[in-house]
């Protein structure tokens, strides 16, 4: 965010910083959403049919400012996308970068399924992959832990401030000691 | 409807379709009536008020917003859009008028 752009100089003022963030659902969201289903190639009665809606409310849907869009409409529209919905608040920075960098000519996501399928692929495709062993998944407690020195009985120890370099050092590695 | 609403609304819109290279219905229609041939409307709503931008299409990258109106029960406001919209277009055609580009409210 560049603090002398033209938009955040307009954004000093309350009601347009407001009605700035008002306008990405209103106007934002229904061009997010026929991108979406541009990108998977559906017409709108497939779309409707997937969310459980009528195909008139989906073209509503995605018209800019239509439609009041409430969550269980989008959280409906995610689940027939299946792609997840994230709500919450931010900082205006991080909010104007994602706002003003979307591309909806390229705006393509994948579904949960694809996504864990490239995953294994690219895991299929490396060589063994260093790893961390996750605390949680040895059933002990979830934390952040050092692997103590063999001398040390093989005892998980919390880190101290004087742990601090060797927790830098392991993390560098990229692997446990 | 806050002053600064419209104006939010409007930015968004435009900016969005400033980066769209394919520009589609609902977003755009054509205009029909005498006189109104080339011409096209911006359109979206804000605050249930249906907007549009009178303009038409000078090159591939370029748009000519002619004038800005509401749209309800078929009526525009302000009332004349349509003929102001058809006199600027020719004035430019003619070399009466001139346009600039509308500089986008951007955050670089």
């Amino acid at each position: 965010m560049n603090i002398n752009s033209s938009l955040v100089s307009e954004m000093k003022d309350k009601q347009y910083r407001d009605a700035y963030v008002a306008s990405q659902i209103r106007i934002g969201l229904p061009m997010q959403t026929r991108a979406l289903r541009k990108s998977r190639d559906w017409s709108q009665p497939e779309l409707a049919e997937y969310a459980g809606m009528a195909q008139p409310r989906i073209s509503e849907i995605e018209k800019p400012g239509e439609r009041r869009l409430n969550i269980e409409t989008l959280l409906r529209l995610a689940s027939a996308f299946d792609v997840a919905l994230q709500v919450r608040f931010v900082p205006f920075s991080e909010f104007i970068d994602f706002s003003e960098d979307i591309d909806l000519d390229n705006f393509a996501l994948d579904t949960f399924e694809e996504e864990v399928a490239a995953a294994e692929e690219r895991e299929r495709l490396q060589a063994p992959p260093q790893r961390f062993i996750s605390p949680a998944s040895q059933g002990k407690p979830n934390g952040l832990f050092l692997v103590a020195k063999a001398d040390d009985h093989n005892q998980r120890k919390q880190p101290t401030s004087d742990d601090g370099e060797e927790l830098r050092n392991a993390a560098s590695c990229g692997s446990t000691r | 409807m806050p002053q600064g609403a419209r104006r939010a609304d409007m930015d968004t819109f435009l900016k969005a379709m400033v980066k769209k290279r394919e520009w589609e219905f609902p977003d755009i229609d054509t205009l029909k009536g005498k006189g109104m041939q080339g011409l096209t409307e911006l359109r979206w709503k804000a605050e249930g008020a249906p907007h549009r931008i009178f303009g038409y299409r000078l090159t591939e990258n370029e748009y000519v917003c002619l004038i800005g109106c509401t749209h309800n029960a078929k009526k525009y406001t302000p009332p004349d859009a349509m003929k102001t919209a058809r006199t600027r277009r020719h004035d430019i055609q003619t070399g009466a008028a001139i346009y600039r580009e509308y500089k986008l409210l951007t955050s670089l």
